[in-house]
């Protein structure tokens, strides 16, 4: 794990502890928990979660980004968004 | 009495081309490359075929009409308006996907062709003032003037729930749409709804047909709202069995056929989308219809993006014969224009109806506070009430749902997604066959 995603879902995990009130001492919350089948972000929390990587980091996710295999845990998620950034910083280079 | 069967009737298209009605394959192909769709209005679900192992599938800017795919062990492209459609045939949950919202697919399974299209989308440029009144004015006038011209001939019905939106499709259909007959929905008894569609419906002139339902016979229609609604979130079925009871109304006094062509309903729909006028209730405790926390102009993005999922109308509707049209998707373009600030004033929708319709509508339903059609009054009860007190809540319908597609429950988390029907930018079928 590079350190720009460690960064990003460890940010994440926390924001996701604070927004659905996931208590410190659930050890099933790990960064390989799936999220959506675990019951821990629902429909509505999905946006919340998009909206607040977009304004931290800084990128656009893509609406298929949802659906790709990778966003369904913390880890998964930190990796995509960090590949935006990489790119966004790319395309900012260019 | 009974739950009616299911039905795999085609969701019927509304489409508007090059100035003009588009029918269907007689009046040539809707679009030939997805770039084509650009030029369709209206609200369909389109699936082409050119004849040489190419399709091409297109949905409506706001996706009232859906559309899900799959392929054959042959390759073929199987479609329907239905996702327990294609399970029925065959197909695993994991092999279908959806077209979303305003976009056309091109796919040639053989040639490796996939290509997604974003056809149509709506422009959040703001304006306020005079602009933005005559702006959806105009929008308004000319989604009737098309409608006027579609339906034509058809029987016509306009659900009535005595709120602001439905009262203002009563009086436009009215006035561009002629005679119809408005149709409203009480629980049980009298209630402050209904006080208010027959208001409302004696504001427009028409007649007003009412059907009741007891919380049993609402509870015998939520299998069929699950699968035709296309979604087990409580939002849409307690929504979906208020127009599942009236569905059953109407088929029942209209008899099997009904009449060809199908009699046609205009809903007041998609209006709390584009004005992000929905709030969560809490019932005995609970809280229902939750929405995500952002503000008012994310959260109108949000929830209009969010009519890709569920399929509350016409999907419901469809079940009983019936063909649903809702106006203030066709006229969207004209509402996305509201400052995204207006959307945190309370009274920002009667403002600006007011300004649309004046004294178009009784002065009584501009001052009624707002109400969900299956809430009922301002104590909370109706639909929501009659199915939380039979303990079905969110979880409950969730798992009703997995097990009447006959899939794992956890399975449900990759169909829905922030408000979205799977779908994917780039060819699945390696991965999903």
């Amino acid at each position: 794990m590079t350190p720009e995603v460690e960064a990003i879902a460890s940010e994440l995990e926390a924001f996701l502890r604070r927004s659905f009130l996931i208590p410190d001492d659930d050890t099933r919350f790990t960064r390989s928990v799936n999220l959506w089948d675990e019951g821990y972000v629902d429909s509505a929390g999905v946006v919340e979660t998009i909206l607040h990587l977009e304004q931290l980091w800084a990128v656009r996710l893509p609406d298929e980004i949802v659906f790709d295999p990778r966003f369904r845990d913390v880890a998964g998620i930190a990796e995509l968004v960090a590949g935006l950034v990489e790119l966004e910083r790319a395309n900012g280079a260019a | 009495m009974s739950a009616p069967a299911l039905t795999t009737r085609r969701v019927t298209d509304f489409v508007w081309r090059d100035g003009r009605p588009w029918r269907g394959p007689g009046d040539g192909r809707a679009a030939e490359r997805p770039e084509d769709a650009a030029a369709l209005w209206g609200q369909f679900a389109l699936h082409e075929r050119d004849g040489a192992g190419g399709h091409l599938l297109a949905r409506d800017r706001l996706g009232v009409n859906k559309l899900f795919f799959a392929l054959t062990e042959t390759g073929e492209v199987d479609s329907s308006n239905f996702l327990f459609d294609l399970l029925q045939r065959g197909h695993r949950l994991g092999a279908v996907w959806s077209v979303p919202a305003g976009h056309a697919l091109a796919l040639a399974p053989a040639r490796g062709e996939y290509r997604l299209h974003r056809h149509a989308a709506l422009d959040y440029a703001e304006t306020d003032g005079e602009a933005l009144v005559e702006g959806i004015r105009a929008a308004l006038v000319a989604t009737f003037e098309r409608l006027a011209a579609l339906l034509a001939g058809r029987r016509l019905f306009v659900t009535l729930s005595g709120g602001l939106d439905s009262t203002t499709v009563a009086m436009l259909a009215r006035e561009h749409l002629g005679e119809f007959t408005a149709v409203t929905f009480a629980l049980e008894g009298d209630s402050d709804d209904l006080r208010h569609a027959r208001l409302a419906a004696r504001a427009a002139g028409v007649p007003l047909e009412v059907v009741t339902a007891a919380p049993d016979e609402l509870a015998e229609l939520l299998d069929l709202v699950l699968l035709h609604g296309q979604d087990w979130r409580d939002f849409n079925v307690h929504c979906g069995l208020v127009n599942a009871a009236i569905g059953r109304r109407l088929r029942e006094q209209l008899g099997p056929d009904g009449g060809s062509p199908a009699p046609v309903l205009l809903t007041g729909d998609s209006m709390n989308e584009l004005m992000a006028d929905y709030h969560p209730v809490v019932y005995k405790g609970v809280e229902y219809y939750g929405l995500p926390r952002i503000g008012g102009g994310q959260l109108r993005r949000f929830l209009v993006s969010g009519l890709d999922a569920g399929d509350r109308e016409v999907g419901v509707f469809n079940a009983f014969g019936l063909d649903t049209v809702q106006p203030y998707a066709l006229a969207a373009e004209a509402y996305a224009r509201v400052p995204a600030q207006r959307l945190e004033d309370p009274r920002a929708k009667q403002e600006l109806v007011r300004l649309v319709m004046g004294d178009r509508i009784p002065e009584a339903i501009y001052a009624r506070p707002k109400l969900r059609a299956q809430v009922g009054s301002e104590d909370v009860g109706g639909t929501l009430a009659a199915i939380a007190d039979r303990g079905i809540d969110a979880a409950a319908l969730r798992r009703r749902f997995a097990g009447l597609l006959g899939v794992e429950e956890h399975e449900l988390g990759a169909l829905i997604r922030g408000g979205r029907y799977r779908f994917s930018a780039t060819a699945p079928w390696e991965g999903a066959r």
